[in-house]
């Protein structure tokens, strides 16, 4: 996959695209929260991809228990949410990091055990032949875990979830200049380690060429 | 200037501090535009690794069918089980009630709740247990207890420290033919001003003997005289006495006398010295439960010689 061709991709569809359900999105919301099944179906569809990747950076240990958690949140307090599809989608990833929270409690109250799930990816092949779609979504999460909490927490929410920095301050209840000085920070440092970025830099010089 | 140059006025060559030469410099709409998104192609030099990167945490992913399923499990888990317990406690076992939800879904099994009937249970049996205790505890430190179960609460907590009255009436020991109190032989006493055959601490005459000591008795002995050992003395003893039954009073105390003088409790102060006719006990009754009599054998005017005291012992209630 190009350069372009990725960034093409990343463009028209993005991890969370914009609603484009059946029925309009507060319609939809409204029938989950009545209990139909097909309109819950929906919203996962939605939002469930963003949310994993969410959660596979700010809680790699158990994100999959978490995003039962927070779906199992979702279905429950449906009925008490207003608002817009931004909304909902800030809704549900700041019940993420609740959860997340909660998780990495009840983590450092027991015994660590090692979870022998990642994809053992040394065997793909070099960097110059062209990889699966998952290993390179894969080795960008690797990469955003490599940084601090915060920087990867409000990366993961600004690129991943697609909240705007009032947004991602609100969820992560901190101001929007502490989001802001996040965001540099956290670039720069991808930045400065961008000689150990798992994607090719063959790849991204070839692009600019 | 050059770096020869630049060192030759003193000026540092070293990139942090040189302005203007910071490829990893963000302005804010740069850093807005590369997390919306921006093209590799179009991103900063320094950055355009990182705008891969960022691609591929944008790109889509395949949505799988199992995890839609079980998403729906949960979803009709949480329709179904949305109960004002759970309201309480959002957080709480949810991830076990998901997973278990999830597996029933896909054994075809309906959404129990054992959990909670089990829990209200458990809630049940501590609230009854405390209660319970609650409620012995109250009875023994007010006395209200059966007597056996009373001094046992008595004898037990005594030893943490913990005073509790004890039981009104203790069953006398019964007379087995030995002094049990270290009176040496007392001359046979008159008769108590009472009734003839009783000893004075039953007919309520000043008791100055050995009524009122048992063995949980606590007997502040007043007489320096009695601090000497005294051998016991082998009593007859001519059987059961009608209104013979005396009770030592326990007095709820300590003995602090010899064993001999307060052990086998019941220190009947009769026994052969009153009215020549043994077991009739004074319930020796001590003030604040310490029997503080202060004379051995000296009950009921039948008391010997053996030493002054001035014990307090009273009739039987």
């Amino acid at each position: 996959m190009t350069v372009e061709s990725l960034a093409a991709a990343a463009d028209s569809t993005k991890v969370t695209p914009s609603w484009s359900g059946a029925a309009p999105f507060q319609e939809t919301v409204a029938a989950a929260a009545r209990g139909d099944e097909k309109a819950f179906a929906a919203l996962w569809r939605w939002l469930h991809p963003s949310l994993t990747r969410y959660l596979q950076v700010v809680a790699p240990w158990d994100w999959e228990d978490v995003a039962s958690e927070v779906w199992y949140s979702v279905a429950r307090d449906l009925g008490s949410f207003t608002g817009d599809e931004r909304a909902w989608r800030a809704w549900v990833l700041t019940i993420a990091r609740h959860r997340t929270i909660d998780a990495a409690r009840r983590r450092a109250r027991r015994v660590d055990t090692v979870a022998i799930t990642d994809v053992d990816c040394a065997d793909e092949g070099d960097a110059s032949t062209p990889v699966t779609r998952h290993v390179e979504l894969a080795e960008a999460l690797a990469v955003l875990r490599t940084l601090p909490p915060s920087q990867a927490d409000v990366l993961a929410l600004r690129v991943i979830g697609g909240l705007s920095v009032a947004e991602t301050a609100e969820a992560l209840d901190k101001s929007e200049g502490a989001v802001r000085v996040l965001c540099h920070r956290g670039l720069r440092h991808l930045a400065e380690g961008a000689a150990s970025l798992p994607l090719s830099s063959t790849r991204a010089d070839a692009g600019r060429r | 200037m050059d770096g020869t140059n630049a060192r030759s006025f003193g000026m540092t060559t070293h990139p942090s501090l040189r302005f203007g030469h910071d490829d990893l410099m963000l302005d804010d709409d740069t850093v807005d535009r590369l997390l919306d998104g921006l093209a590799p192609a179009d991103a900063p030099p320094a950055y355009a690794r990182v705008a891969v990167t960022l691609a591929a945490l944008r790109s889509p992913g395949p949505v799988e069918a199992e995890a839609e399923r079980a998403a729906l499990a949960l979803f009709r888990a949480a329709r179904d089980e949305v109960t004002v317990v759970e309201e309480r406690h959002p957080v709480r076992h949810i991830a076990s009630r998901a997973r278990g939800a999830s597996g029933r879904a896909r054994a075809g099994l309906a959404a129990g709740t054992p959990g909670r009937a089990r829990r209200a249970g458990l809630v049940a049996g501590a609230m009854a247990a405390l209660s319970l205790v609650s409620a012995t505890s109250a009875a023994a430190m007010t006395g209200a207890l059966p007597a056996p179960a009373q001094r046992a609460a008595h004898t037990v907590l005594s030893v943490v420290g913990v005073h509790l009255p004890p039981p009104p009436h203790l069953p006398a020991v019964p007379a087995r033919g030995e002094a049990v109190h270290p009176v040496p032989a007392a001359p046979a006493a008159p008769p108590a001003p009472g009734a003839p055959g009783l000893p004075a601490a039953v007919s309520g005459a000043p008791s100055t003997g050995q009524a009122g000591l048992t063995g949980g008795g606590r007997h502040h002995r007043h007489d320096p005289g009695a601090t000497a050992p005294i051998p016991a003395v082998q009593a007859p003893a001519p059987g059961p006495v009608p209104n013979g039954h005396g009770h030592g009073q326990q007095g709820g105390g300590h003995d602090k006398g010899t064993p001999a003088q307060s052990g086998g409790g019941s220190a009947s102060g009769g026994q052969g010295q009153a009215g020549g006719q043994g077991q009739s006990g004074g319930q020796g009754q001590s003030g604040g439960g310490q029997g503080q009599s202060g004379g051995q054998g000296q009950s009921g005017g039948g008391g010997g010689p053996a030493s002054p005291g001035h014990g307090h012992g009273h009739g039987p209630h």
